[in-house]
This record gives C-alpha cells, sequence and structure tokens, in this order.
C-alpha cells in the first residue's frame, strides 16, 4: 500500500494517478477508492456506486427525496453519529423539500446547470458548501461526517459541511498543570486547537500549513510557524521531514515525533510535545516551529534544547527569583535522578573513606545484614519503584493513589523490617523518585530515569571512575545530539553569553531584549532597546 | 583502521582496563578508628626481639558489633580493640587479617596515640613511616602522646574511646589549655625540618582520661624529652597566639577575690633583636577577653578604676603563666616550641644560617622581655553587683 503525506492541493493534482496505483493492489473492501471517474447523471448510478463502496455499514445513512413539487428525485447521504442531524433537517431537507417549491413547479422544470445555482447560492445556508466529481473524495468526505447531495440530472455531488462531533471541552491540562498560569489545555479537536492559538497570537504573520497524514487515518496535520521571524531553514526542514515519511496511520502525535525526530537512537527526546497552548505560542514567539495533529492534545515543538525540559512556563510567570531557584533546583533534581544512585553506589562499595567516619558507621549499622551488594538492592528498589510509578498510573485514580501509599510504605517499611534492602537505601531510591517527578516534562523524566540504571551498572563495576566516564559519555553523547540543526545543550555548548540569560538562571524579563541567539530568527528583537 | 575505531578503542580501554576489584561493601569492613604504639610489656616478648618490638592496639568499629535496631536494649560494645606485637607496623596489620575476616581498612583512621615508652626510645619519625607512606591513613590524622601506657586511651569508658579522644582535642574554644591539633601530616612536615614540637598528651586514670598536658619532642631524634604541665600548655598557647577561648583566673590586687577572664582573642608577636653577639626577644601579646565571673564583692563593672583593678590582675596571672613557660623552655628544657627560631630566620636570615644549627642552646642564653596588654571589653550583661550577704 503506497500511502503518502502530501499538501492537500499536491494531493489533488495526483489524485488520478495515486487512485490507479491503489486499483492495482487492492480488491474487496478496498473498494472503497475504487474508480477513477466522474458521476453520471443518473442519481441511481450515483447512489449504487456510495452504496456498493459504504452501503454495507449501518451508520451509513441514505436518504431519499423529492425536490418539493418539481418531482426531481434527490438523495442525502451521511453518516450517523459524525453530522449534525437538526442542521441537516433545518437547513437542507426543509429548504430543498419546501422553498425549492415555491420557484420550481413540474411545469417549469429548471436546467441542471441553473439548478446547481440556485442549490449554491439561494437554498443551502451553509457555509461549508463543495462541488465534487470523484467517488474516493467523496466516500472520505462523508466518513469524515460531511453530508453528500445527490441530484438526479447533475452529474456532480454536493458535499455539505455538516460536521459536528461532541469534543472534550477544554480543560486545564493533566500532565503540565502549573500554579499560577493559564488552565487551558488543548483537546482532541484540531479546529479547537487551532482557534485557542489563533485567540492567544492573532498575529498575521502565524502562518499554518496543512497536511494530511496517514494513508488510512487521514489526519489532518498543521504546521506553524510566524512567517517573517521564523529560520526559513527550519520551516523547510520540518517541511521536508513531514512530507518525506510514510505512515499508514497516525493516532498520535508520537507517531509524528518519531519519524521527524533527528535520532532515534538517543535516550533524549528531540521533540517537546505539549498540552498548553502558551507554550506553544512561547515557543513560536521564540522562532520554533509547532506541530499539531487532529484527534491529541498533544502538540509538537521543535526544535528543542536540553534545557527546555527543565523549564517550565510558571519560570516567566512568577519573578524571576523565585522562578530562578525553582530552575536551579530542577536542574539539581535532574542530577540527582540520574547520579544519586550511582554515587551512593560507588560512596559504599568503592570509596568508603569519602563519607564522613560517623556516617559511614550508621551506613555500615544500618546495611548489616542486608544479603545483597550495594547495587543488587538498589537495582531491586528502583525496579521496584518503577513499577509502583507505572502500576499507580494506569490504575483508575483512586486505587492508583492507594497503590502508590501501599507500594511505598508498607512494602518498603517491610523490606527494611525484613532486612532486605537497608533503610538508607530506601531513602536514596525516594528521593531519586521524588526528583524524576519534579521535572516538567514526563518524557525527559522518562529519558533520565532510564540513564540512571546505566549510571547504577558504571557506578556498580568502576566506582566513582565509572559514574564519571559515564558522564563524560552522555556529555559527547548530548553535545553531538542535535535538534533540527540545533545544538542540544546550546548555549551550553556552542557557548552563547546571551544565551544563558534564559539557561539554568533565568535572569528579569527585560534584560531578555532578544530572541534565542541559536534559532537564528530573522527577527531578534523581543523588546524595543531603548525601553 | 580509521580515527574512529582508534578512538572507540581507545575509549574501551578506559572500560576494560579497569574493574570491581576494589569493590567491598561498607559491612564488610573493619573500619580503624584509632590505633595506639606502645612498647610492649617485657613479659610478652621473646628475648632476642626485645630492643624494636612494637605493641599495635587498633580500635575497630566493626558492624557485627554495632547494635542493630533488633538488640536495642542489649548494651554491647560498639568497637573492639585488636592488639599485635611485633617489629613492623605493618607486619602486625597484617597479622589481623589472619584473625578478621575482612581486612582493616584505614581511611577513617582518625587519632593515633604513642605511648610515653616508646617515644622515649624511639624516633617518632620512624614510628610514623608506615602512615606516612601509604596513602590509606590520611595526613589529618590526629597525633597524641599518651602518659603512661597508648593502649589505655583507647580502653576509656566512653561510647567509642576514639571518637571521645577526637572531640575533646576540637574544644580549643572552650579550653587554652589545649595545644592546637598536630595532624600526622604537620608532624611529618616539623620532623623533616628537624623542628622541635610540642604535642598535646594525654593521661589516663580509671577508664578517664585528661588532656593535661604537652609532650616535647626534640627535633632531628624526634624523641619525647619532656613534658610542660597545664599552666605552661597556657603560657605556650599565650606565646604562640594560638588561643581561640578559655579562661584566665587573677586575684584582684586590692581584695584578693577571685577575677575569671574569658579569653576572646590574644594576639602575640615575638621580635628577636641581635645586637653582637647577643640575641634578645621582645614578646608583646595583646588580649582582648571579657569578664565572666568575679568574686569580688562590691565590684562594680561600671566603675572604670575596678575594670582597670581586673586588667591588672589578669596582666599579672599572663606574667606568670609566660615566666613559668618561658623558664621550663628556656632554662630547664632548653627547647624552642614556640617559634622563636621562626622569627629569627624571618628577621635576620642571614645571622639564623649560623644560628640554626645550635638553635636550642642560643634560644636558652637570650633574653626576653615580656610585654602583656589585656583590654576587658565587655562585662556581660552584669554591672553593678547587689550584694546580699
Amino acid at each position: 500500500m503506497k500511502g503518502q503525506i502530501v499538501p492537500m492541493t499536491k494531493w489533488q493534482q495526483k489524485n488520478t494517478s495515486e487512485n490507479q496505483k491503489i486499483e492495482k493492489n487492492d480488491s474487496g473492501h478496498q473498494s472503497i477508492i475504487s474508480k477513477p471517474n466522474d458521476f453520471t447523471t443518473d442519481i441511481h448510478v450515483n447512489l449504487n456506486q456510495i452504496k456498493q463502496a459504504i452501503g454495507h455499514n449501518t451508520d451509513v445513512i441514505f436518504r431519499s427525496f423529492l425536490l418539493g413539487s418539481t418531482g426531481i428525485e434527490a438523495s442525502i447521504v451521511y453518516v450517523d453519529g459524525l453530522v449534525d442531524k437538526k442542521l441537516i433537517q433545518d437547513q437542507i431537507l426543509k429548504s430543498m423539500i419546501y422553498d425549492l417549491a415555491g420557484i420550481f413547479s413540474r411545469e417549469t422544470l429548471p436546467t441542471p446547470d441553473h439548478l446547481k445555482d440556485w442549490i449554491n447560492n439561494q437554498v443551502i445556508a451553509l457555509s461549508e458548501i463543495k462541488e465534487e466529481k470523484s467517488l474516493d473524495s467523496t466516500i472520505i468526505s462523508i466518513l469524515s461526517g460531511s453530508t453528500a447531495l445527490l441530484i438526479n440530472n447533475i452529474d456532480i455531488i454536493f458535499l455539505l459541511g455538516t460536521v459536528s462531533f461532541k469534543s472534550r471541552s477544554i480543560e486545564e491540562p493533566i500532565t503540565e498543570s502549573l500554579v499560577r498560569g493559564p488552565r487551558e489545555g488543548f483537546n482532541e479537536n484540531l479546529a479547537d486547537n487551532r482557534a485557542l492559538l489563533r485567540k492567544g497570537l492573532p498575529d498575521p504573520s502565524l502562518t499554518m500549513v496543512e497536511y494530511e497524514v496517514g494513508q488510512r487515518s487521514k489526519k489532518k496535520l498543521l504546521l506553524l510557524y510566524l512567517e517573517g521571524l521564523t529560520n526559513p531553514d527550519l520551516i523547510s526542514i520540518t517541511k521536508d521531514r513531514i512530507e518525506k515519511f510514510d505512515l499508514d496511520i497516525a493516532l498520535e502525535s508520537g507517531y509524528i515525533e518519531q519519524f521527524i525526530q533527528d535520532d532515534h537512537l538517543s535516550p533524549f527526546p528531540q521533540v517537546q510535545s505539549t498540552e498548553r497552548p502558551d507554550r506553544v505560542i512561547a515557543a513560536l514567539t521564540e522562532g520554533r516551529v509547532a506541530i499539531l495533529l487532529d484527534g491529541t492534545p498533544f502538540a509538537l515543538i521543535v526544535p528543542v534544547t536540553f534545557s527546555m525540559f527543565l523549564q517550565s512556563p510558571e519560570d516567566y510567570y512568577e519573578r524571576w527569583i523565585p522562578g530562578s531557584l525553582i530552575r536551579i533546583l530542577r536542574y539539581l533534581a535532574a542530577f540527582a535522578t540520574v547520579f544519586l544512585p550511582s554515587i551512593y553506589i560507588s560512596f559504599i562499595s568503592f570509596h568508603q573513606g569519602l563519607i564522613p567516619t560517623k556516617l559511614a558507621i550508621s551506613i555500615a549499622a544500618t546495611r548489616e545484614g542486608v544479603p545483597f551488594p550495594s547495587v543488587i538492592e538498589a537495582l531491586l528498589m528502583e525496579t521496584a519503584i518503577e513499577v509502583l510509578r507505572e502500576a499507580g498510573l494506569r490504575l483508575p485514580r483512586p486505587v492508583g493513589q492507594t497503590v502508590g501509599l501501599v507500594g511505598g510504605l508498607v512494602v518498603g517499611e517491610a523490606a527494611v523490617k525484613a532486612g532486605i534492602v537497608s533503610p538508607i537505601m530506601v531513602i536514596i531510591v525516594a528521593i531519586t523518585a521524588i526528583s524524576s517527578f519534579a521535572i516538567p516534562q514526563y518524557g525527559a523524566g522518562i529519558a533520565l530515569r532510564m540513564l540512571r540504571f546505566g549510571s547504577m551498572l558504571c557506578a556498580a563495576i568502576w566506582g566513582l571512575y565509572g559514574v564519571i566516564l559515564f558522564f563524560i559519555l552522555l556529555a559527547i553523547h548530548l553535545c553531538k545530539l542535535k535538534s533540527f540543526g540545533v545544538p542540544y545543550v546550546s548555549p551550553a555548548a556552542p557557548y552563547s553569553i546571551s544565551g544563558w540569560k534564559d539557561f539554568i538562571v533565568r535572569f528579569p524579563l527585560m534584560t531578555m531584549k532578544n530572541r534565542p541567539q541559536m534559532m537564528h530568527v530573522l527577527d531578534d528583537k523581543r523588546q524595543k532597546d531603548d525601553v | 583502521m580509521c580515527l574512529h575505531h582508534k578512538l572507540f578503542l581507545i575509549c574501551l580501554l578506559f572500560f576494560i582496563l579497569t574493574g570491581c576489584w576494589d569493590s567491598h561493601d561498607i559491612e564488610e569492613l573493619y573500619m580503624e578508628i584509632g590505633a595506639a604504639l606502645d612498647k610492649p610489656k617485657t613479659s610478652t616478648l621473646r628475648r632476642n626481639k626485645e630492643q624494636n618490638q612494637i605493641k599495635l592496639t587498633l580500635q575497630n568499629i566493626s558492624p557485627t558489633q554495632l547494635p542493630s535496631e533488633s538488640d536495642q536494649g542489649n548494651k554491647k560494645k560498639k568497637y573492639q580493640n585488636l592488639t599485635g606485637v611485633g617489629d613492623s607496623v605493618l607486619e602486625i596489620f597484617r597479622e589481623f587479617s589472619l584473625k578478621n575476616d575482612s581486612p582493616p581498612y584505614g581511611q577513617h583512621l582518625k587519632v593515633l596515640v604513642i605511648g610515653e615508652e616508646l617515644l622515649k626510645e624511639k624516633n617518632l619519625q620512624i614510628l610514623l613511616s608506615l602512615f606516612n607512606r601509604s596513602l590509606e591513613v590520611r595526613d589529618s590524622c590526629i597525633l597524641l602522646v599518651a602518659k603512661g601506657e597508648a593502649a589505655k586511651t583507647l580502653k576509656i569508658s566512653t561510647d567509642i574511646p576514639a571518637f571521645t579522644l577526637i572531640g575533646i582535642g576540637e574544644n580549643e574554644s572552650h579550653s587554652a589549655n589545649l595545644l592546637p591539633i598536630t595532624t600526622n601530616g604537620k608532624a611529618t612536615r616539623s620532623m623533616a625540618n628537624d623542628e622541635n614540637m610540642a604535642i598535646q598528651s594525654v593521661s589516663t586514670k580509671n577508664g578517664k582520661i585528661k588532656f593535661n598536658s604537652a609532650a616535647l619532642i626534640k627535633g632531628g631524634v624526634n624523641r619525647l624529652v619532656g613534658y610542660l604541665d597545664e599552666d605552661e600548655v597556657k603560657g605556650l598557647n599565650m606565646l604562640t597566639g594560638d588561643i581561640k577561648g578559655g579562661i584566665l583566673k587573677g586575684k584582684d590586687p586590692k581584695t584578693k577575690g577571685l577575677i575569671a577572664y574569658n579569653i576572646s582573642s590574644v594576639k602575640s608577636s615575638i621580635t628577636p633583636y641581635i645586637e653582637g653577639n647577643h640575641l634578645s626577644f621582645d614578646i608583646s601579646i595583646k588580649s582582648v577577653g571579657r569578664l565572666n565571673e568575679d568574686g569580688v564583692h562590691a565590684g562594680n563593672a561600671f566603675s572604670n578604676k575596678f575594670i582597670h583593678r581586673t586588667e591588672l590582675a589578669i596582666k599579672e596571672e599572663t606574667e606568670r603563666l609566660l615566666n613559668q613557660t618561658l623558664t621550663r623552655l628556656q632554662k630547664q628544657q632548653k627547647l624552642d616550641v614556640a617559634g622563636f627560631g621562626e622569627q629569627v630566620r624571618i628577621h635576620y636570615p642571614k645571622q639564623w644560617n649560623h644560628l640554626k644549627r645550635n638553635w636550642d642552646k642560643y634560644f636558652s642564653e637570650a633574653s626576653i622581655k615580656l610585654n602583656v596588654s589585656i583590654t576587658v571589653e565587655d562585662y556581660m550583661v552584669k554591672g553593678k553587683k547587689e550584694i546580699s550577704q
């Protein structure tokens, strides 16, 4: 099956040839896209074509009627549940059956062209109306919620925009809740999401390029950027990557992320996903590109740097001193997530001399009777806590909390009492777990938790030396990594002084007069210089 | 082979050439926290090796000794003392490995006590050579000299004797009778320079310990030659200015009442003068402190007269201490441990070259002028004393 993602216009141009290709390969159920053709003037033939394609489905409704007193046969086809029935009754059926009757009668039958004009211009009071000649597009449109209107003697089909699908209301984003900041999050409806962005950024330069993604899913994908600000190279790279990949179905923006990312072997996410419109808008004005996919509340932002995963919109909403301190705290938490257990392991199995004497003695006392070497103990506990996290996540919320409590307190306590693990290890594991949850982006948290196991193994085999080697390897990898042409650890490497204004410490907003240097934007002034 | 492969192989070496042979879990270690070196009792010795034998007592914390949560009521000793005799310290250490399931671990060794008998006979530098050569024992390990048997200091009836020794040693800000801590590193440096040293010495009695004097070690031979008593230690601290606290007791010249002066700071400067063959020193000691306690009835701290009397009393006491110390150092021991030689080296570097070889002799003949000034800066929160007696 040759599916392709192309901009809408291209897709239509290629329509014929593409359909022919499909015809060669497919049979049976795939007949929905069967013939490269136009419709005939006979409504029954047309109807039969549609019926053959999708008529066996119970949710496809065929409704035939006469145009008022003219006696012209007409028919509408729609999918139950995807359309607004009230709209169909009020705006289509009523006006076709009653209103036309006043104008035409059996005696003054209109010519087909005349009738077409009338329907387009005076009868149907809908904002979306399209004339369609291709059966395939018709069927896809019907399945997406349009209503097809067939009229005898007219060899085209009217596609009426009657899509009405119940979407979730705009709610607070669950994965990225803030103390201070807008409570709006994206939902699963692309139109809503697009509207949220337009509302937040009513700038004429905000450009949205639409793509269709997935040979079968036919999802709409929006590429957003600010024209005249975003680096054109970045836009073309992103467009290239979106156009290149081949996908059957795109259920979530995660599919897209995995196809457009730079390095699929890296543990670090190279695309940021967010539910927050304010985050997307901020990224757009920094010169980044956003990608929205229909059917998911998660928008993608490219390119990203490592520091973005440790930033929260709140850093900017709060005053700069608390904002900076909290950000520093997150960096420490990120470090603790990766290295705390490994440093502990290397201290107690290699470098006992580095621990203050009294602490060393008390650690030794608590470890007395523990049957495992420290690394096994650590792996055991870390794995247990990952399982707990996963279990608590998947279960219904009230049960999930219970699991967390039971797992954390009861099992931990019992394990210590039973002498399988030492209490200090429980403390270390707990601090590590809590630290990993302090990272605002879930995906980055997972990456760091994963790396923790690597560093623990290095610590177990080589001690602090191994931890340092692991750190160096990590640093090498991070320095090599690029996200859409932007170095992943900028502004640290390559070094840029102005970038440090918004790196580990967030400087006051009035000092951040320029957009980030690494984005190479066309218009780098954020504030006027003289203010 | 391309560059990438070479680089990869080099990086691989970092990993494969090392391994986990150093890995010992912390609870399997016998952590040494204190050590004592003694001359063994003659009865325990074999005749032929009598002269060179050393007795080593090691205080270990071993996890098996530590009370775990389950048996808290059970009062076990938290430490374990191991004793061995041999002519090399290392040999004794190795001997311990034959008697215990885990090797001794020296990085936490904090205190090293050397018995008086041993130190009179043996060069300290030789005794310490193992500790200085190996990296395991740190330079920050504290050195003490025991009056009597050193092993007894590790058997005093406290929770963990070695920690008690360290703890007392760090009480400098509460007592003027403590010498500044002599660490392993400091001692090594002094011995290398053939300098005399004063090392804190301790005595034990009935399982109690007291830091009450200073052992004088003669440079070059590095042997114990004598002691300073508590007052003399105080005087020595004054001379060097190494006082962070402690009290001086004086008598009010008018009423003979007690005056306790809490030292806040002492600044001392020793200025040498060489005129011809005559060597003399001016010692200026300036101390600031607080009036903490007085046994003077109707002592009115608001009156400058009383404060002046106080200062006078303390000055007298200070001079007495200094004179006592100087007499001991110059006339009896003939040993400079207060840094007079260092000042001569600084002020008269050329003459020092001639003097340094017989410095202790020159020092003992030098004349010394004292200049003491005491300032009571603070009489705490009490001024006039109400008398109800």
